[in-house]
């Protein structure tokens, strides 16, 4: 029996997934969606957490032999608006389970590697790409650059555990995403804090 | 739940449908009632939704094709071809096709009306019940009053107001429950009221009601038998034909139906007839509280409910 003051848990959200690709599959449909955020860090295996929603930063067109061809998301097809909203009522989720939020990081650019390292996870005809640790990292450190320390983001980047070389090239990444000098300034500090955590975890 | 289980819904939708149908036609048709002392029909006959139904199940039972090809040779005149085509798309679309061959039997046996629908007529075994009408009893209240008064909105407005035994109801509910336009059951409402047949409560909006008395005196006078005749009930058919015959189609989906797609064209379901159950009083599972096809089992108590509802109309 559903109760909808529960939140959501990562189970309802992947057996949401494999209903929305069911219903692609029925109408011979096929989508592939890059997926981050709390789904993408479970079904990579980095580590389990809570979440309440799918965020798709990407659609993408597969390539044979190749890295995929990503593209902004929005707006996304109608079949699969639909398919959204018709999970989202038969599952009891919020409309916007599955949410292009992040996508306005196409405004100033993807992390590097984000294509090449992409592990597909297959829901029906529904295939969900997630991304490897460089682009996880970026995305973690600029979000938690955002966000600050106590953010979800910081402590999912702490559970990544990145080496000094990942966090450099995160850094790198992260500092063309904003020019204000205010940001440039954080980025230090960010660093510094994730090292000091991480050293004193060990 | 397992593709047997899909089957065990639609099988079990199909009994219920052929069941109801055929105990309405054998009100129509004595000659189809295999036990005579068989409990007499309670719920007004929805002659339009009868035939639909019937059509859409053709496939599963043939000698639905001769009592169809008979009822359009005496009894088209009382149906109304409007009403008919407004009710169709509630009906699985792929199912009533046929509707074209009840025209063309009712065309070749000079009901002009339904020319306009007619397709190539199929051999049937036609002819297989009187050659004249004789509608009797509480279920054939509509086709009784259409039979006096003429096909309109008036005479199911007034057999659904006389059902409803002073219960006073806005035009747009009994709009629904006859499925004619709004703009035609305000106007007969009217008509009705001006005739005395109806009268008006003095609410917001405007509703209307029998009169005192009124339904179970004209129950009375056309009672053939003089007898005193239980009030019938009023059944919104057509939906709930539509509702039967949908779940019965799933037999037909191809291969073993996922359960999660079959769920959530229950939910569709639900959602499209769900104001049947209102309607009925009939507490059913709320497809919110049953997550993906944890609802399946759910649907199938849905089903159950309204077979035994169902059974007890009849």
């Amino acid at each position: 029996m559903l109760d909808r003051s529960e939140p959501t848990t990562l189970g309802a959200l992947l057996a949401a997934l494999r209903a929305l690709g069911t219903l692609l599959e029925s109408q011979g449909a096929t989508e592939h969606l890059v997926v981050v955020g709390g789904v993408a860090m479970n079904l990579r295996g980095f580590h389990l957490r809570g979440t309440a929603d799918v965020d798709v930063i990407a659609r993408g067109t597969p390539v044979p032999e190749g890295v995929p061809l990503l593209f902004a998301p929005e707006p996304l097809p109608p079949a699969l608006q639909a398919g959204i909203l018709r999970v989202a009522r038969d599952f009891g989720l919020d409309p916007d389970w599955m949410n292009t939020v992040v996508a306005s990081q196409w405004l100033t650019g993807m992390p590097p590697g984000l294509a090449g390292d992409l592990e597909w996870h297959r829901f029906g005809t529904l295939y969900v790409g997630v991304p490897g640790r460089e682009a996880m990292i970026a995305l973690k450190l600029f979000a938690a650059l955002d966000l600050g320390p106590g953010s979800v983001h910081m402590q999912d980047l702490l559970r990544l555990r990145p080496t000094d070389q990942e966090l450099e090239r995160a850094a790198a990444w992260a500092a063309t995403q904003d020019a204000s000098e205010a940001f440039h300034a954080q980025i230090p500090q960010a660093l510094a804090h994730v090292r000091s955590q991480l050293r004193i975890a060990e | 739940m397992s593709a047997v289980s899909c089957e065990s819904l639609s099988s079990r939708a199909a009994e219920v449908a052929l069941t109801a149908v055929w105990a309405q036609w054998g009100v129509l048709n004595p000659m189809l009632l295999r036990n005579a002392s068989a409990p007499v029909p309670a719920s007004i006959l929805d002659p339009e939704a009868l035939v639909l139904a019937s059509l859409c199940l053709w496939d599963s039972e043939r000698r639905l094709a001769d009592v169809l090809a008979w009822w359009a040779a005496r009894g088209s005149g009382l149906m109304s071809t409007r009403r008919i085509k407004s009710l169709r798309p509630g009906f699985p679309a792929e199912r009533t096709p046929r509707l074209g061959q009840f025209a063309a039997w009712a065309h070749e046996a000079g009901d002009t009306r339904w020319k306009a629908d007619v397709t190539e007529p199929v051999p049937v075994r036609a002819g297989k019940g009187p050659k004249e009408l004789r509608l009797e009893g509480p279920a054939t209240l509509l086709l009784r009053l259409r039979a006096g008064f003429g096909v309109s909105a008036k005479p199911d407005v007034l057999a659904f107001v006389v059902a409803m035994d002073g219960v006073a109801l806005p035009s747009k509910e009994i709009a629904r429950a006859v499925s004619y336009a709004d703009t035609n059951v305000r106007q007969a409402a009217r008509d009705l009221l001006a005739g005395g047949f109806l009268e008006q409560a003095n609410t917001f909006p405007i509703a209307y009601r029998s009169p005192i008395g009124f339904a179970h005196g004209l129950v009375r006078l056309l009672s053939r038998h003089g007898d005193d005749e239980d009030l019938p009930h009023w059944i919104h058919w057509p939906a709930v034909y539509a509702f039967l015959i949908s779940v019965a189609g799933w037999e037909g989906t191809n291969g073993a139906p996922d359960p999660y797609l079959l769920s959530t064209q229950a939910r569709d379901l639900y959602e499209e007839h769900g104001w049947i159950f209102e309607r009925a009083g009939l507490r059913v599972p709320d497809p919110a509280r049953y997550r993906g096809d944890e609802y399946l089992p759910a649907f199938s108590d849905t089903l159950d409910i309204l077979s035994d509802w169902i059974s007890a109309q009849l």
